[in-house]
């Protein structure tokens, strides 16, 4: 736990979950694996290989079977619930598939949520949101509601929501996976721009290989092992 | 923001406008019968009662330790052949206190007795022409009378006030049988047959029938002279501070003067024990209501908090706490219960006002000549509240603690 680099955001020490059940299913085998602060890395592998499961453990929406998970230098094994959500509330952004916005709220207020679960939402808070909002393109929908937009701006709003509260590292488990290529693309872009800009790391999920391939590092996971770690320069 | 919890309840209130109208509604027909059915009833019983203490005295001190009350107008003898029961009574009937004043000086000074009057008491007849009535014969020295009962305020015509030895005052209802108004003259007669010319100089109306047409004023003089007393009274009327303590009292004096001692509370038993039976009855109904308002907030609620699993999952994934998701819920419910109790009390009060006004046409009651005042139970409105919180809180709980146990990961995919 001391002798873990300043720069290492995230240290996966023999990390195994399995599925309980008549058939046990076997996600995630004895993971090791490194990830430092400003990555920008992307995770292949056939459906059902074992992905999601590791983008929900090391986004603590999951607890491995067995194995240790260091956080900026903790290990998180121990973490209570009340915890884990302060720290995903801090430092976790999550973009799934499906945006999964609140229909009810605006773009605006879907954006500064998790700010308004910190309890610090203020006037800052507030111009920040928009200043994302306008980042990912969307200045003039602060007040739509997501059922006026598309689905490529709700999930704008969805990754403008991520950021909000400026956490250390994204998680995005098939992002554009509904979206055309086009709007995948662009969103794409979007994720390289901030990393380049703020050095959040990103850690997303895709099947799209010539997305995957532009990531600086590539992991594939086949069948709960990863069988490829390449980085490009 | 520091409850973004309620900040989201409110705005799926707002939003979600089936599901609170359906809550609204069940909640606010819970609200409207808890606070509507004790209402009506309670203001006819709170009538009675008023009435009925406001025309005889809290407590009578009477000499005979006779089980049969007659001193105050009882239901039995509205409804028993009057005749038969006066023949009954003239022979048992013996009861007077020698030395009034004696007693009065004895007990003055017990806590909560506010005033005092002696007074006859007995059955005779009230007859004017071919009209033959039987009567409850009062002979009361007015100035004290009217500290003890409320008999003053009662009078429509005429005066009670300076009551002379050949002045008597009727009941409105007798009257009307008699066909006699102020200056005719009628006679009374006693038990034992001794009978006096009087003039009717004053009518009133308490609103309560037994009263209404058969208790009638004369002077104590008079009614010791009918009923052959000399200077005996045969009982003591005292008014108290607190009614309810009536019971309490008449125990004190009894023991204190070894006589007997009635209170309003055992006159009216069988009012007082009606209203404690209807209590018990409404608990059982407020249960039932609250009952099918909750069932109906606990499966409205599971079905939205189905649809909304995605977004729990994704309000846990950014670091809501489960307290937090089911606060969310409880408070939702308890916005609306709010809401719901509003319009359940608006409610409320046009179903008291639509009653009183099937009563009003009615113009009577079974027991009251007048229609009583319906009033909303505060008792029952501010029981409501807290039912309609209470129950909303738990009706919502069980939902809310599910939402709140959802696994994010799962709500996310399922
Ligand atoms: N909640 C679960 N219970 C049982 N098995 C599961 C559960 N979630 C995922 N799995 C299984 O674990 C394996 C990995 O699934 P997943 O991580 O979703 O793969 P991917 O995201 O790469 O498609 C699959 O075989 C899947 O069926
Ligand atoms: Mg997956």
């Amino acid at each position: 736990m001391a002798n873990i680099p300043e720069n290492i955001l995230l240290k996966l020490e023999n990390i195994n979950r399995t599925y309980a059940g008549a058939q046990p299913v076997y996600a995630l085998k004895n993971i090791n694996l490194t990830i430092c602060k400003g990555e920008f890395l992307t995770i292949v592998g056939p459906s059902g290989s074992g992905k999601s499961t590791m983008m929900n453990v090391l986004g603590l929406l999951d607890a491995p079977t067995s194995g240790h998970l260091y956080y900026l230098g903790q290990e998180t094994s121990k973490w209570n619930e009340k915890r884990k959500a302060e720290f995903r509330n801090r430092e976790i952004g999550f973009i799934f598939q499906a945006h999964l916005l609140l229909p009810e709220f605006t773009a605006l207020e879907n954006v500064l949520m998790p700010s308004f679960i910190s309890r610090k939402t203020n006037k800052e808070q507030k111009n920040r949101a928009k200043e994302i909002l306008i980042h990912v393109g969307l200045g003039d929908k602060f007040y739509s509601k997501p059922a006026q937009l598309s689905g490529g701006q709700n999930q704008r709003v969805a990754i403008a929501r991520s950021l909000m509260n400026n956490p250390s590292v994204i998680f995005a488990d098939e992002p554009t996976g509904a979206l055309d290529q086009k709007t995948s693309m662009d969103i794409y872009n979007l994720f390289r721009k901030i990393n380049a800009e703020v050095g959040m790391t990103f850690i997303i999920v895709t099947h799209e290989r010539d997305l995957a391939q532009k990531a600086d590092r590539v992991i594939e996971i086949v069948d709960g092992n990863i069988v490829r770690d390449e980085r490009h320069v | 923001m520091k409850f973004y919890e309620l900040f989201i309840a409110l705005r799926y209130v707002t939003s979600n406008l089936k599901q609170s109208v359906i809550i609204t509604v069940a909640i606010s027909i819970g609200v409207a019968l808890i606070i509507w059915i004790p209402s009506i009833n309670l203001s006819f019983f709170d009538d009675l009662i008023d009435k009925s203490v406001a025309s005889t005295p809290n407590i009578t001190i009477t000499k005979e330790l006779d089980t049969f009350k007659s001193n105050a107008p009882t239901f039995d003898l509205f409804f028993a052949d009057r005749r038969l029961l006066l023949k009954n009574q003239v022979q048992s009937r013996k009861r007077n206190i020698k030395s009034y004043k004696e007693v009065i000086d004895q007990v003055k000074n017990v806590e909560q007795i506010e005033a005092m009057a002696p007074f006859v008491n007995e059955q005779g007849f009230v007859i004017k022409g071919a009209e033959e009535r039987g009567a409850q014969i009062r002979g009361i020295i007015p100035e004290l009378e009217t500290k003890v009962t409320d008999i003053e305020n009662d009078i429509i015509r005429g005066r009670i006030k300076g009551l002379g030895v050949n002045d008597i005052v009727l009941g409105i209802t007798l009257a009307d049988k008699l066909n006699a108004d102020i200056g005719d003259r009628v006679t009374i007669t006693g038990p034992r047959g001794t009978s006096k010319n009087l003039k009717v100089v004053g009518i009133f109306s308490t609103g309560l029938r037994a009263n209404d047409e058969f208790q009638v004023y004369v002077a104590l003089k008079s009614g010791q002279q009918i009923f052959e007393l000399g200077n005996d009274v045969n009982s003591i009327g005292i008014k108290i501070k607190d009614i309810y303590k009536a019971n309490d009292v008449a125990q004190a004096l009894r023991k204190m003067t070894g006589l007997d001692v009635d209170s309003w509370m055992e006159e009216n038993k069988q009012i007082l024990d009606q209203i404690n039976r209807f209590k018990l009855i409404i608990v059982f109904i407020n249960f039932l209501i609250i009952f099918s308002a909750a069932s109906s907030i606990t499966s409205v609620f599971l079905m939205l908090i189905a649809s909304k699993a995605k977004e729990i999952g994704i309000l846990k994934s950014m670091g809501a706490k489960n307290h937090s998701v089911m606060a969310v819920f409880v408070s939702q419910a308890v916005s609306l219960s709010l809401i719901a109790y509003v319009i359940g009390l608006c409610f409320a009060k046009l179903l008291i006002a639509w009653y009183a006004g099937i009563i009003e046409s009615a113009g009577e009651t079974l027991f009251t000549s007048e229609v009583p005042e319906f009033k909303i139970s505060i008792q029952y409105a501010v029981l409501a509240f807290f039912y309609s919180i209470f129950t909303t809180i738990l009706a919502s709980i069980i939902p809310s603690y599910q939402a709140a146990k959802l696994n994010p990961v799962e709500a996310i995919n399922g």
